[in-house]
């Protein structure tokens, strides 16, 4: 479309320069800027556009309730555990614990060995072990030492010569 | 922004709820203050999208959901003053649902972005994390539309009167 000279803006060139301007050519822009009627189709076409929008706006409900968002969280969580519910959870635990310790020991001790248990323990060993000496010196029982007589046998020297006589006194 | 998709109240409400509460367990993403408008709105679309995916999701399971605003006049009452304003409100949103549905999903979604939300060709690549010729190429389609089909023309015409 021509008025004189000057070409004007075809519908596509105003579509375009709505959406962008910029992207039209430098001719285009430059006749856009002088021309009158072409910027006038165009400020026609873009105001519809906006008018449209601006009865969307007044069209829309306002909200009726508050944006409500969460409390923010502290990044520190060391500091967290410092939080009374978890000191107080804390003590009953270590106290819980020293209890349970404490009470075991103190069920404990009385069944354990005293000094006089060690002492009677004692005595009995060395009786035992007295048993066990006298047993390997000999350990026939008493009845049979009477019976073979040695439970009262003086043997001397002279005895055990007539039982083995020396060689010498053979030949 | 969320109504204008929407269009339900009481969902806009919730979803836009659910929107600043991921904006605000990912702010610290956020590197650039200039780009936060379309990372804001490009959560906001999430949400939509998850949020339509779900309704029709439900929709296969029992009839039209019935919310609050399916019967806002009657709870109104016809005779308050506020009662004719709702039908406007009702018919504004009826005739640009007629518009919008006439676009494919990204030619609708790019002209809301620019025209209703007011956001620049920067900021919609941004948030649909397309590129910027892109944006530009599906607003010029968008808008020919507009333009060019008569329909489409007599309904803008009927809405902006």
């Amino acid at each position: 479309m021509k008025s004189g000279n000057v070409e004007h803006l075809d519908e596509d060139q105003l579509i375009q320069s709505v959406v962008d301007a910029s992207d039209l050519p430098a001719a285009v822009r430059a006749h856009l800027a002088e021309c009158g009627r072409c910027l006038a189709g165009r400020n026609s076409f873009e105001l519809e556009l906006k008018t449209l929008g601006q009865k969307a706006e007044q069209f829309a409900p306002q909200p009726q309730r508050r944006i409500i968002l969460p409390a923010p969280k502290t990044k520190k969580p060391f500091w967290n555990l410092l939080d009374w519910h978890n000191l107080v959870a804390a003590a009953a635990t270590v106290a819980a614990v020293f209890i349970l310790v404490w009470g075991t020991n103190l069920v404990r001790n009385p069944s354990e060995p005293g000094t006089e248990n060690l002492t009677a323990d004692l005595a009995e060993s060395k009786k035992l072990m007295t048993e066990v000496n006298t047993l390997v010196d000999n350990a026939l029982p008493p009845f049979y030492l009477v019976l073979s007589g040695e439970k009262n046998a003086g043997y001397d020297e002279e005895f055990y010569q007539f039982l083995i006589p020396t060689i010498e006194e053979k030949t | 922004m969320v109504f204008y998709r929407i269009r339900s109240r009481v969902d806009a409400e919730d979803v836009t709820q659910d929107v600043f509460l991921k904006a605000f367990q990912k702010i610290s993403s956020v590197k650039e203050a200039a780009k936060f408008r379309g990372w804001l709105f490009s959560i906001a679309l999430n949400r939509i999208r998850d949020f339509q995916r779900k309704k029709r999701f439900r929709s296969l399971f029992k009839k039209e959901d019935e919310n609050i605003e399916s019967h806002p006049i009657e709870k109104a009452g016809s005779d308050q003053p506020e009662a004719l304003a709702q039908v406007m409100q009702k018919d504004f949103w009826r005739q640009v649902g007629l518009i919008l549905e006439k676009l494919p999903t990204m030619e609708r979604e790019v002209f809301l972005l620019r025209f209703f939300d007011h956001l620049s060709i920067k900021e919609i690549a941004g948030a649909l994390k397309k590129n910027e010729s892109t944006v530009k190429t599906h607003l010029y389609r968008a808008l020919a539309k507009f333009k060019k089909e008569p329909a489409m023309r007599q309904l803008l015409n009927e809405i902006i009167r």
